[in-house]
């Protein structure tokens, strides 16, 4: 009996000297480090809850957690998930969850609030745009125990990761207390901050989760809670703005506008970190519309085009060109495949144009369509300088091969509405993402009239673009995606343009920041010395 | 007067429901662009977009759309933003406060230099006081709203560090924003007031007043000012009618959350029950604005009368 109750006093109290051993070594940590980190971020100016909202910005990540994260190398490390098995036919996956991980309304993340929220992605009647590959995809979910569930899918799905890297976990119970009409304004999550204040269309203050633990070790050099006392958002877009206030250290972390980098460098308050978005701008034809329908003529244009000097009239060299539809930023591009791309030639593109009967008989400098009218060729662009700098731009080199140009400047959501009509000709956009599975958004028959813009597809793309999606061994994958890439290359329903930088400016008195390859703002360890 | 008042916010209702249904038509009508699309995404197929429009009861024929509208709007209602899933009315009575502010202080400061300026080349005209005045005036009512607001952040906020870049949380922060509004308003007023004056300075009633010896600024500001002031005030009415619509540049270049930002926000993203929100507050706001100026007219000038 004595034995027993000093065994009992002596485990107490080894308890309590480890814990509070660790309370003391996560003081130490955290002392003199601390603050208020303000950003500008317009786009974060949508609803916080997931399950509705179009875009989510990293700042919305603040407040959820996610099942997986990407490393610094790009691959997928736990975050709420401890370990994980995927099944020999590749359809199911199990997770095991971390046992500590809580909401910040106290209620334990668990298999029965994942199960909660996945199957709230994946109900056809959710208007959810980052789960939405799981409406068709997930069968059902399989809980085993409290920390252990297992996905069941319709079939193999090489994304899969990605998509659950972008599931934003909120807590059932407070979203079923909340109600939907309110929970983008009161949310619940288990990140790393938790909403303090949201003052619609002006800024939202986080501070941070004491109770937050859970970093993932892969990414962070501790588990957490964050540095930050708090994070304010302000919602502000106008750029010379923005970066007038990141040179007076009203905000302290900024995008750089391409003409301003030069200032932003030369400023001593201010850290500059160039890279490469994982985004793309192209030209892209409406195929299933007469003369685009051809591939020729669409290759003449690629040919015509000189992306080198693209991104130097456009960019200031900033950017980089590009040749096929993945950037060197989303994993899957294949570098080998720029050799079979069509790169600038005007004499080709000047002689395929000819044989198709577009010549100039006027001798007025521009081609004629093949039935001897005047030719024009309406390209569809966003409103914004930039855009229309990239136009003309085209337009300049277009032109010194005869092709006519004409330029229709639209507002971003007319120019979108207008691709989904199939009336339009040619339209300059972009794309950002960090998959190779997005070309199947833009290239699948069924999305015509939705993102496959170009309303282009073919049977033998589909099948590519399905054995890419449902393969998950990386070098089988890879394979298959190349072999995408390679179709749309041939096809050239888009002229691949150029990968846009990514240029952030950071107050230097802001310590331990990092930008993840993807861009994103790594503010986790990220601190101003306080007293 | 008050049967006038009365019948004047009588018609008021009617303005607004034909300004707000001209506009709920040409949205849905003539305008491109989908809220379902805007809020689906890049990457969503048809089939996604068509949900989206039904659960946001935009697939509805318009006229029952609009039908559901009156409804609601008669009950107060505006609808949800599309955009911020909240209220419109409560999103816009966040939004209102910082626009009025903007609007009030920009028009007061602005008008009261404005007349200063006008009264003393009026008073001075044909002398170098009245030349520097008119340049001046001509110079600041040709700047551009962005390009000065743009400048007074360089120069105050950028450079000397006294006032911040954006935001609404004090007084300093409207002092730029007010400036920059304030420039153009005061050169609008100045050439008005200048124009007006030397017209009323000529009259007969003016020369008699000087003839029966009055003090010269006496003459000014008690005669002649008053009848200077008629359409400085339908002017000052019009600017404040027009600001509460929203200064949309001045407040995007100074991150202030007003009504203009929100509106344009919303015309992007076509929020349509916000876009709508916004042009009845717009339409109210001239009908209130313009009904105050007939008001003052009267006290002002004693020989406008409103049966």
């Amino acid at each position: 009996m004595h034995k027993s109750r000093n065994a009992l006093l002596l485990l107490l109290m080894t308890t309590l000297i480890t814990m509070s051993g660790a309370a003391l070594a996560q003081d130490d940590i955290m002392a003199g480090k601390g603050g208020r980190l303000v950003v500008a971020d317009a786009n974060s100016n949508t609803s916080f809850d997931p399950f509705v909202s179009s875009w989510h910005s990293w700042p919305h990540y603040a407040l959820f957690p996610t099942l997986f994260s990407r490393a610094l190398d790009m691959s997928y490390v736990g975050y709420l998930a401890d370990s994980w098995e995927v099944s020999e036919d590749s359809k199911s996956l199990t997770i095991n969850l971390i046992e500590n991980a809580t909401f910040t309304d106290g209620t334990p993340i668990n298999a029965e609030a994942l199960k909660w929220n996945l199957d709230k992605y994946a109900d056809p009647e959710s208007t959810a745009s980052t789960g939405r590959a799981l409406i068709t995809l997930l069968d059902n979910i399989e809980v085993h125990d409290d920390y252990s569930f297992t996905m069941h899918m319709n079939s193999p799905h090489a994304p899969l990761f990605f998509v659950l890297a972008g599931l934003e976990i909120v807590s059932p119970t407070a979203y079923e207390a909340i109600g939907p009409d309110d929970f983008g304004t009161s949310p619940v999550g288990g990140g790393p901050f938790i909403l303090k204040e949201l003052v619609t269309d002006n800024y939202a203050l986080f501070e941070r989760n004491p109770d937050f633990t859970w970093a993932p070790p892969e990414l962070y050099d501790h588990p957490g809670p964050v540095f930050l006392d708090e994070l304010r958002i302000l919602f502000i877009g106008e750029e010379q703005t923005v970066l007038a206030a990141l040179e007076t250290g009203e905000i302290s972390l900024a995008g750089i506008p391409t003409q301003n980098l030069a200032d932003a460098e030369a400023n001593p308050d201010i850290d500059v970190h160039v890279a490469k978005l994982s985004q793309i701008r192209y030209v892209g034809f409406n195929t299933s519309k007469d003369p685009w329908t051809n591939p020729d003529l669409r290759k003449a244009f690629a040919y015509a085009t000189d992306r080198q000097e693209f991104v130097t009239l456009a960019w200031d060299d900033l950017a980089d060109p590009l040749y096929q539809p993945l950037p060197p930023t989303i994993w899957g591009h294949n570098p080998e495949l720029n050799a079979i791309a069509p790169s600038f030639d005007p004499e080709k593109a000047g002689a395929m144009l000819d044989e198709l009967g577009y010549v100039d008989a006027d001798g007025d400098g521009m081609r004629e369509d093949p039935d001897g009218n005047d030719w024009t060729v309406p390209l569809a662009t966003a409103s914004p300088d930039e855009w229309l700098r990239q136009a003309e731009v085209l337009e300049a080199q277009w032109r010194a091969v005869g092709i006519p140009l004409q330029i229709d400047v639209l507002e971003f959501s007319a120019l979108v509405d207008l691709t989904t009509t199939g009336e339009h000709d040619l339209f300059l956009l972009l794309y950002g993402y960090q998959d190779p599975s997005i070309l199947t958004y833009f290239f699948d028959p069924a999305r015509k009239g939705g993102s496959n813009r170009a309303w282009f597809s073919t049977d033998e793309l589909t099948d590519l673009l399905v054995a890419a999606d449902s393969q998950l061994d990386p070098e089988l994958r890879y394979e298959a995606v190349t072999a995408v890439s390679k179709y749309i290359i041939e096809a050239s329903p888009w002229v691949y343009l150029a990968v846009p930088p990514a240029l952030t400016g950071v107050r230097a008195e802001l310590m331990g920041w990092r930008i993840h390859p993807d861009t994103s703002f790594l503010y986790w360890n990220a601190y101003f010395e306080v007293e | 007067m008050s049967q006038y008042i009365l019948r004047r916010i009588a018609i008021a209702f009617p303005l607004i429901l034909a300004v707000t249904t001209v506009v709920f038509v040409m949205l849905r009508v003539a305008l491109p662009g989908d809220p379902a699309q805007v809020m689906a995404g890049d990457r969503a197929s048809p089939e996604q977009i068509e949900l989206i429009r039904r659960k946001l009861g935009f697939d509805r024929p318009v006229l029952e759309q609009y039908f559901i509208f009156l409804r609601n709007f008669a009950g107060g209602d505006l609808g949800r933003s599309v955009k911020f899933r909240e209220p419109v009315l409560g999103v816009i009575a966040k939004a209102f406060p910082f626009t009025v502010t903007l609007t009030f202080l920009s028009v007061a400061v602005g008008t009261t230099i404005g007349l200063v300026i006008g009264i003393i080349t009026a008073v001075y005209q044909r002398t170098w006081v009245d030349n520097i005045g008119i340049v001046l005036t001509v110079f600041f009512f040709s700047i551009p709203t962005f390009w000065l607001g743009l400048m007074l952040i360089l120069i105050f906020s950028v450079g000397l560090r006294v006032l911040p870049v954006q935001g609404a949380g004090s007084w300093r922060h409207f002092v730029l924003p007010v400036a920059t509004l304030a420039v153009g308003q005061s050169a609008l007023i100045a050439r008005l007031t200048r124009s007006s004056m030397i017209e009323v300075l000529s009259a007969d009633y003016v020369r008699t007043a000087r003839a029966k010896g009055l003090a010269h600024r006496q003459v000014l500001l008690r005669h002649a000012l008053r009848n200077t002031l008629i359409p400085v005030i339908t002017v000052v009415g019009l600017s404040v009618g027009g600001l509460l619509g929203g200064a949309v540049i001045t407040e995007s270049i100074f991150g202030l959350p007003g009504v203009g930002r929100l509106a344009i926000d919303a015309i992007s993203n076509r929020d349509y029950p916000m876009i709508q929100g916004a042009v009845i507050l717009v339409a109210a706001s001239f009908v209130f604005v313009n009904l105050i100026v007939d008001i003052i007219y009267a006290f002002v000038d004693p020989r406008i009368r409103y049966a």
